[in-house]
């Protein structure tokens, strides 16, 4: 399998680690009132698509930068990848 | 006090140098390396710096450049790799932070990788052994970080096809070495 990494072009797949899902960016604010359920949901509830999928991936053995990745769960075909920190600072986050 | 011997990351009292067929391995001992992460914010600021300390424009994304006594390349997003010629402990990473201050985190990384240089023709046959990056696509001036022998290094493109630098951990220098030659005897 094959990454287009968005700032060095395709890499293998061998050189990458897997996180999870995306939505592990959107950590909830620990001071919330409702922190615990949302640290709940946010733990242990995952979607399971069987089709289109966003999920972050790790360039371990090459720049080391996190990546989202949009991948078929059914066919394994790459649909986008962008680079985590620009998918956070678009919601808001960071500088 | 005992009379220490300096050592090579190899381990001779030289830098090693091989002959194997049509290529050849040196390893490199008068190299400095500092790595330079922009703080958050002062990406571009960085740029800017890096172009007036270093005389060179810092690398796109895989890329490295040579100036006259500086090279940059390109780690990651907003982290380059300075290499010069080597005067002594920390003294490229201490001027460094003094430069950036404030721009910049400067780590010494001259006693972190060790440079060995490959050249000559089959070096593209050897890399494909090792690598899973597709070195024959790269071109002077390419530098990505990928495994060798499954071991994390960083591999410079100098010459397409005939001359590259590889820099392998420093505690991972002789098995590194030791791949490249086993690998070269095999070819």
């Amino acid at each position: 399998m094959i990454i287009n990494h968005p700032l060095l072009g395709p890499r293998d797949t061998s050189e990458f680690t897997y996180l999870g899902d995306a939505s592990l960016i959107n950590r909830p604010d620990w001071q919330s009132d409702t922190a615990a359920p949302e640290f709940h949901d946010y733990l242990y509830l995952r979607d399971n698509p069987a089709g289109t999928h966003r999920e972050l991936w790790f360039h371990e053995q090459g720049d080391r930068s996190w990546l989202v990745v949009t991948r078929n769960t059914l066919t394994h075909e790459i649909l986008a990848t962008e680079l985590a920190r620009d998918v956070a600072r678009k919601t808001g986050r960071g500088k | 006090m005992r009379d220490f011997v300096a050592k090579t990351a190899i381990g001779g009292t030289e830098p090693k140098q091989d002959v194997v067929g049509t290529l050849t391995f040196q390893e490199r001992e008068d190299v400095a390396l500092a790595s330079v992460s922009a703080r958050p914010g002062q990406e571009e600021a960085l740029k800017t710096k890096l172009h007036s300390v270093c005389g060179i424009a810092a690398p796109d994304a895989g890329q490295w450049k040579k100036g006259e006594t500086s090279s940059l390349h390109w780690l990651g997003p907003d982290q380059y790799l300075c290499e010069e010629a080597y005067t002594g402990p920390l003294e490229l990473a201490r001027r460094m932070a003094t430069e950036l201050d404030g721009i910049a985190s400067v780590t010494d990384q001259s006693d972190v990788f060790t440079r060995i240089d490959m050249t000559g023709p089959g070096a593209i046959d050897l890399l494909q052994r090792l690598t899973v990056l597709d070195v024959e696509q790269m071109q002077a001036g390419a530098f990505n970080r990928s495994a060798i022998h499954h071991v994390g290094c960083l591999l410079r493109c100098n010459e397409a096809g005939a001359d590259f630098s590889v820099y392998a951990p420093r505690s991972y220098a002789i098995s590194v070495h030791h791949a490249l030659i086993e690998v070269a005897k095999a070819l």
